[in-house]
């Protein structure tokens, strides 16, 4: 069963503000009457059963502020192929979002924004797909400069990205046998 | 304009080419530019030499943050080179590349509002995942589709007299804040007494006191704002599509 403290903060956590999900730990502060922390575990654990966990970022744009830490929801596991269609994604999209992700998490969360225009455009993708990832808030565009965003931080592990973006090798083509 | 000011405005160039990216973290000598900034400390005339030094001192801690940060990301077993990130793209296909970013991809869960289409494709993948069949209760057939105007023929709103809620929600707006403006997360969760399912079903009514034009939404910065709206009741209204769960077993709705 979920505490009162518990409930409030799994409300905030599911509702949206504008286009943002997920709540500042400040605002959390305002509803729980326990310490943030403590009501976090407690109900990370809880949703740990549903296949769902908890997790925070540290919300900045920029280098010169710390920042708010604000805390989502989102799935414990990453989602199998046909759930990701379920949730909307086009493989256009998505391939978009990879090679975009890709680049800025093996670039340390940032880059010049033509390097990256540069990029996509290799894999004939439309550079236009990168003003979509700003609107979503997967990436943030600053003075020429394009860098992961809230909901990249949020959404992508990127320890395992980078591990699996190290490790994997391109597919060669089989050579063809004589005569 | 003294020397001093313009050592101090050569230090805030250098900063921001480093924080926009122009120049590597490790290319500034933060510690020359706060030898700079300590000198000038004692020697400060005028509003304009102060606020120069404040930025200086703000963006020198931008800077030592973000050097940090590179030598953190320098020294990771995991670093790599630019030319090589972009050759590695280069050379993967997209679908290599969209399968290895969906094993890391945690998609946030939010409330979301789903078409009948979705929940109908939700269920044929559950029911392929699982091997067991959907709740009952959550198929589609188990809900009725309805717009504004057809509630009386589907017959959902005999018991529920939904303009009457409608009316009661405009009533309650106008004796919360007297006719002004109020944050609309304020306004649906009566500010934060109201349940979870009461929250939904205030959202629910809203939206249609909005659609009717009866209530104006607005946004403010991050915040929405429900304010009492000019038209007329009645006028030009949107039609929304919205799920009813028919009520199963004893609390039979037929």
């Amino acid at each position: 069963m979920l505490t009162d403290d518990e409930l409030s903060a799994l409300r905030l956590l599911l509702f949206r503000r504008g286009m943002r999900p997920g709540a500042s730990l400040e605002e959390l502060e305002k509803v729980c009457t326990e310490p943030v922390e403590k009501v976090l575990a407690g109900l990370n654990e809880k949703v740990g059963d549903l296949g769902l966990e908890i997790v925070t970022i540290e919300e900045s744009d920029e280098f010169l502020s710390e920042g708010r830490r604000r805390a989502f929801i989102r799935s414990k596991a990453p989602l199998h192929r046909e759930e990701l269609k379920l949730c909307g994604w086009d493989r256009r999209s998505l391939a978009a979002l990879a090679v975009a992700a890709s680049y800025l998490v093996s670039r340390g969360g940032r880059a010049k924004e033509i390097e990256l225009v540069n990029v996509l455009k290799s894999k004939n993708i439309s550079a236009r797909r990168i003003d979509r990832m700003v609107e979503a808030g997967y990436l943030a565009r600053t003075e020429g400069m394009i860098s992961l965003s809230w909901r990249s931080l949020a959404e992508i592990d990127q320890d395992e990205l980078k591990r699996l973006f190290l490790a994997a090798k391109p597919r060669t083509k089989p050579a063809k046998e004589p005569g | 304009m003294t020397e001093q000011a313009d050592a101090l405005r050569r230090g805030i160039e250098t900063c921001k080419r480093a924080l926009s990216g122009e120049l590597l973290p490790h290319q500034v000598n933060a510690w020359e530019l706060w030898r700079a900034l300590s000198e000038a400390s004692d020697r400060l005339s005028g509003p304009e030499e102060y606020l120069l030094y404040a930025t200086l001192l703000r963006l020198i801690v931008g800077v030592a943050r973000l050097q940090c940060r590179w030598l953190r990301y320098e020294a990771d077993e995991l670093f790599i080179d630019a030319d090589m990130a972009r050759e590695k793209i280069h050379s993967l296909s997209l679908r290599t590349l969209r399968s290895i970013f969906a094993k890391s991809f945690h998609p946030l869960v939010e409330m979301e509002r789903m078409t009948l289409k979705a929940l109908d494709a939700g269920r044929k993948h559950w029911e392929e995942l699982s091997g067991r069949p959907f709740q009952e209760f959550a198929a589609p057939e188990a809900f009725a589709t309805y717009g504004r105007g057809s509630e009386v023929e589907l017959q959902v709103v005999t018991e529920v007299r939904f303009e009457e809620l409608l009316d009661e929600m405009m009533q309650e707006f106008l004796s919360m804040g007297g006719g002004s403006d109020l944050p609309y997360e304020a306004f649906i969760s009566k500010r934060g007494s109201a349940s979870f399912p009461e929250m939904v079903t205030r959202s629910y009514l809203a939206s249609f006191l909005v659609s009717q034009r009866r209530l104006s939404l607005r946004g403010e910065g991050r915040a929405l704002v429900l304010s009492g709206a000019t038209a007329e009741p009645g006028a030009t209204q949107s039609v929304a599509v919205i799920l009813r769960q028919r009520r199963q077993g004893a609390h039979a709705d037929r």
